[in-house]
């Protein structure tokens, strides 16, 4: 859990398009479909085309559904890693700094605060047709001072996300002005 | 002829030979079992903690751990059901 800080008022919350993680978990919902299928044609020892049917030497049942247990165990392994990993991605945009949760796979979590005052530029990129159609982009955030920059990877809306930190900017030189 | 296991509580410390026949009686199927086993356990630990310390919403995050644990335990008990007969 992440908190802001005191007199930090909390903007936006961040996450990764829900079509990334539709598209993600895809592969493994086919792969165990596959397995399923395959499950009843090796203990049948028969497959069934359009074209004909092929007989061979069934294998032992147990064997089998032993085997393909295993098989889907670790793909539902795989889908958890993926649900996890996408869930805990986020970016925080509050009235003083953006911040960037990255969770890099198990046991490695990166977190990077960017104040806006050391912001420097603001891109967005969409790119291909899906990305097009779905509105789905990399917000690229230019800072000074830092390493390496703050990326948004396939946010939904992210020319949206542009404007509302370019708003936030442009409060934050007002209030420094101000003063 | 019939070939019956060296039960382990029969084996000594200082008996080699006894404990490398162990070594050797123990099927692929029980290193394969007790390999996955022990990656199941370091996964769920891992996605328990992730789910609990850094998750935002403990009610999503429970609701989430409770589908992981009932797939995956009944996955492993049709594994474990199968392999009996194996």
């Amino acid at each position: 859990m992440f908190n802001l800080g005191h007199g930090e008022h909390h903007k936006k919350t961040i996450r990764r398009h829900w079509l990334v993680l539709l598209f993600g978990i895809l592969p493994f919902a086919l792969v165990t479909y596959l397995t399923l299928l395959l499950q009843e044609v090796f203990v049948a020892g028969a497959i069934w085309t359009p074209f004909g049917s092929a007989q061979f030497p069934a294998f032992p049942e147990d064997l089998v559904y032993a085997g393909g247990s295993l098989l889907i165990l670790v793909l539902w392994l795989g889908v958890m890693h993926f649900i996890t990993d996408f869930y805990l991605d986020t970016w925080i945009i509050s009235d003083q700094r953006i911040v960037g949760i990255l969770q890099r796979g198990f046991f490695s979590r990166e977190i990077n605060s960017f104040r806006l005052e050391r912001i420097q530029d603001v891109q967005t990129n969409v790119h291909g047709f899906f990305p097009t159609l779905f509105n789905i982009g990399d917000v690229h955030v230019e800072t000074a001072g830092h390493s390496h920059d703050l990326v948004m990877r396939t946010v939904g809306n992210p020319h949206k996300i542009r404007r509302m930190i370019m708003e936030e900017l442009k409060k934050k030189a007002g209030s420094l002005h101000g003063v | 002829m019939v070939y019956h296991a060296i039960p382990w509580h029969t084996i000594h410390m200082t008996d080699v030979a006894g404990l490398l026949q162990y070594l050797q009686d123990i099927s692929v199927v029980s290193v394969l079992a007790a390999i996955v086993a022990i990656f199941w356990i370091i996964f769920s630990f891992s996605i328990t903690y992730h789910w609990l310390v850094y998750g935002r919403n403990i009610v999503v995050s429970i609701l989430v751990l409770i589908l992981y644990y009932g797939v995956s335990l009944f996955l492993i008990g049709s594994i474990v059901s199968k392999l009996a007969y194996v």
